[in-house]
């Protein structure tokens, strides 16, 4: 498998997942590229099982890239500058109403961290419990269970959202 | 409704949603760090194009280069043809037909400048396919040790890929 196929199998879900942990669409982006690259060239025919792998360098180049963010906010609010910039949705447009794409994604950032990548990995990266337990470094049992949690609260979440409507 | 067929419910409402796709941007960004593969793997559709459009460009090329190269001489010899007319002349009349290039490739290089996403297009009998253009800068630096002569040549070239969106 080339790495332009692996990008396209993986390439939209790992920008999710690496929403989670950035500020903005753009870090997102610069977070899979870093990710995506330092796995293909630690090996350069293609890992035999991608998934975990490539989810857990990228989330490790998101948290990087955040806490590169975070001293550079620093040094800009010393510096008196502001960082502006349109919010770029998670999700592209489709069947679902744009209040209700903007309600999951307002649902999804209220969960903890380690259920929501859970739920990333689960739903839009279609990872099983094992290889979502072989990225977090858990259980396949613990991986099930904050997956479990994640959607009780989302239903919950959602359902409050729906009623204030 | 048991939390069960709630959670079934919830989950096949969020699987709807389509996370959104990596920007052209970042994908050649990734493309300038890990170079473009082989493009009958991107391409299932027409595999043929791109290799046909680079086999076309580098035939114009080597008939651009010949083109170039019989009838007028570099520079250098140019200048010498300036300075010693008679010795030219002389140094040529031995040789009978067209001199034979002994150029080589040095390199031949491709690299993506952009990449833009057409949109959805339907292939009769095929399905729902994703229309990308793939622009590149090719060049082409050529070397005749005999002439000492280093011709470099740049085109633009476009291919349009699509790619089979998988629905499920």
């Amino acid at each position: 498998m080339d790495w332009e196929t692996l990008l396209d199998q993986y390439g939209a879900a790992l920008l999710l997942y690496a929403r989670q942990w950035t500020a903005s669409h753009q870090e997102a982006e610069e977070a899979v590229q870093e990710g995506f690259v330092k796995v293909w060239r630690a090996r350069p025919n293609g890992p035999d099982q991608p998934a975990p792998l490539l989810y857990r360098a990228v989330k490790q180049s998101a948290i990087d890239l955040a806490r590169k963010r975070v001293r550079r906010r620093q040094r800009e609010k010393a510096a008196g500058a502001l960082e502006t910039g349109e919010p770029v949705a998670m999700f592209e447009s489709g069947f679902e109403s744009k209040e209700r794409r903007d309600q999951i994604e307002r649902a999804l950032a209220k969960l903890p961290a380690e259920q929501r990548e859970v739920v990333v990995m689960k739903i839009w990266g279609e990872l099983t419990f094992r290889q979502i337990a072989e990225t977090l470094d858990v259980s396949a049992n613990t991986a099930a269970s904050r997956y479990r949690y994640a959607l009780r609260t989302l239903r919950k979440e959602l359902a409050t959202a729906g009623a204030a409507r | 409704m048991t939390i069960e067929k709630q959670d079934d419910a919830l989950e096949q409402e969020l699987g709807r949603l389509k996370p959104r796709a990596l920007s052209g941007t970042a994908r050649g960004r990734i493309v300038a760090q890990l170079g473009r593969p082989a493009p009958a793997h991107r391409s299932r559709v027409w595999p043929w194009a791109g290799w046909g459009a680079a086999a076309a460009v580098a035939a114009a090329v080597l008939v651009l280069l010949s083109a170039r190269w019989r009838p007028a001489p570099h520079s250098e010899q140019a200048a010498q043809t300036v300075q010693a007319p008679a010795r030219r002349q002389h140094d040529r009349a031995p040789v009978a037909g067209p001199t034979r290039s002994t150029a080589k490739p040095l390199v031949v290089d491709s690299t993506l400048v952009a990449r833009k996403d057409r949109g959805l297009a339907v292939l009769p009998g095929y399905g729902p396919v994703r229309k990308v253009n793939y622009r590149f800068v090719d060049t082409y630096c050529w070397h005749d040790p005999a002439r000492n002569v280093t011709v470099t040549r740049t085109t633009p070239r476009e291919e349009v890929v699509l790619v089979r969106l998988v629905t499920y």
